[in-house]
């Protein structure tokens, strides 16, 4: 409870950063495999092959651990998905956008995993929510820039972009569930599917 | 522990008891609502609606089943809201409007009530929810999925997948719960057309 380093808006140091991201990605691993409730700290800890006081050190609780763990997941998403954007008009962009989320998802099967166990186990107060608007804010940042970019081209019709987004989403947060489906489903048809779903929502008649 | 007399269906109770289980049940709807279901404890609640713990126990047969009566009063109160809203008379277009529209108004009407749903469903409490609103595949989803049914086998909607179109709605709906619970302002009637707007451009056959 002494000399903590990191109060999130001090910038960790880069050896603090890499550790905590070690940390994180084994909480992901082991809440994928256990649940979230199973998954302690000591299990964490135990995994990364480190002491719990060195979970302790980084982060200041399990909700913080956990809050990390979805900011990170989130920021990984924003960057696979990113190239992955076809700006050649936006309703390409919104398409391919569609696509790349969950592909994103296809391709993190502990992440969904995570998320979904996550979402499943909190509480009030828990940091489930991965309604926390900052982390909402960053990942809808560049939806929000492509609804515009259509708007204001005429490729899209005026709709209220704050509803859109909400609905895509919403969208989304369904596809945690289908990446851990059983029987699996066709994920690619699946981003397919919402593809087709918000251009006809979107486009101008 | 002795003279109990909770079960709502069997022993009727008198208006006066009726009343106070409401009241209690008001009271669980609003703990919850504000501080989440783990921290709703029946000391907590009790204090919200002014009366001891034991009058709680002399209702309810523990925290459990207040909760259980919570969720069963909530599924029932938001039924009978949206039930005669949805119009079936006129087709699977404006029944899906409808629909939207109806589940966007009870959000607006009973945000409490349904954050309080919500937050039991996201402690991992589905076995709090009557036994028909469990399995992911619940009686919201379903009477979308028989509207979009309907009309894909009239031909008025096109041939979508199933399972997104359903995932879309319940997430879209799910999200304008989750802003109001946020404290987001916006006008939530409004956001009901959007989303209607939204739903009947997306299912909507060509020919239409």
């Amino acid at each position: 409870m002494t000399s903590k380093p990191d109060s999130p808006d001090q910038k960790p140091s880069f050896i603090e950063a890499v550790r905590r991201a070690q940390i994180t990605e084994c909480a992901i691993e082991c809440i994928a495999e256990i649940g979230y409730v199973n998954a302690s700290l000591a299990k964490i800890a135990k995994r990364a092959d480190i002491s719990t006081g060195v979970i302790s050190y980084h982060f200041a609780s399990k909700d913080d651990l956990i809050r990390a763990v979805i900011a990170h997941v989130m920021d990984t998403a924003v960057a696979y998905i990113q190239p992955r954007i076809d700006w050649s008009n936006p309703r390409a962009a919104l398409r391919s956008g569609i696509e790349a989320v969950v592909a994103y998802y296809a391709a993190h099967r502990d992440y969904s995993l995570a998320l979904l166990k996550i979402n499943l186990a909190g509480g009030a107060g828990t940091p489930t929510e991965p309604y926390d608007p900052e982390i909402q804010e960053r990942r809808q940042r560049v939806m929000r820039e492509i609804l515009a970019q259509g708007q204001e081209d005429g490729s899209f019709r005026p709709f209220d972009i704050g509803v859109m987004v909400a609905a895509i989403f919403g969208a989304f947060d369904t596809v945690p569930r289908k990446v851990a489906a059983d029987p699996p489903v066709d994920l690619p048809a699946y981003g397919r599917e919402l593809a087709e779903l918000f251009d006809r929502a979107t486009r101008a008649d | 522990m002795s003279l109990k007399k909770e079960n709502s269906d069997q022993s009727k109770p008198g208006i006066v008891e009726a009343a106070r289980r409401a009241q209690i049940i008001e009271c669980a709807i609003e703990t919850i609502a504000e501080t989440g279901f783990v921290e709703a404890s029946l000391a907590r609640i009790a204090q919200q609606a002014g009366v001891s713990t034991g009058v709680i126990s002399y209702y309810f047969d523990g925290r459990d089943a207040l909760m259980r009566a919570m969720a069963a009063h909530v599924l029932t109160t938001v039924q009978v809201f949206i039930q005669p809203r949805v119009d079936l008379s006129r087709g699977p277009r404006a029944a899906l409007q409808s629909a939207l529209a109806a589940f966007v108004g009870a959000t607006a009407a009973y945000p409490k009530h349904l954050v309080a749903l919500w937050k039991i469903a996201m402690a991992g409490r589905l076995d709090l929810y009557p036994t028909d609103y469990r399995p992911m595949e619940n009686a919201r989803s379903r009477a979308f999925r028989n509207i979009l049914e309907w009309g894909q086998r009239e031909g008025t909607f096109r041939a979508f997948d199933m399972v997104s179109m359903v995932g879309a709605i319940i997430g879209a709906l799910d999200s304008i719960l989750m802003r109001l619970n946020a404290g987001q302002q916006f006008d939530v009637e409004a956001a009901g057309r959007e989303l209607a707007e939204i739903f009947d451009r997306a299912t909507r056959s060509d020919q239409t």
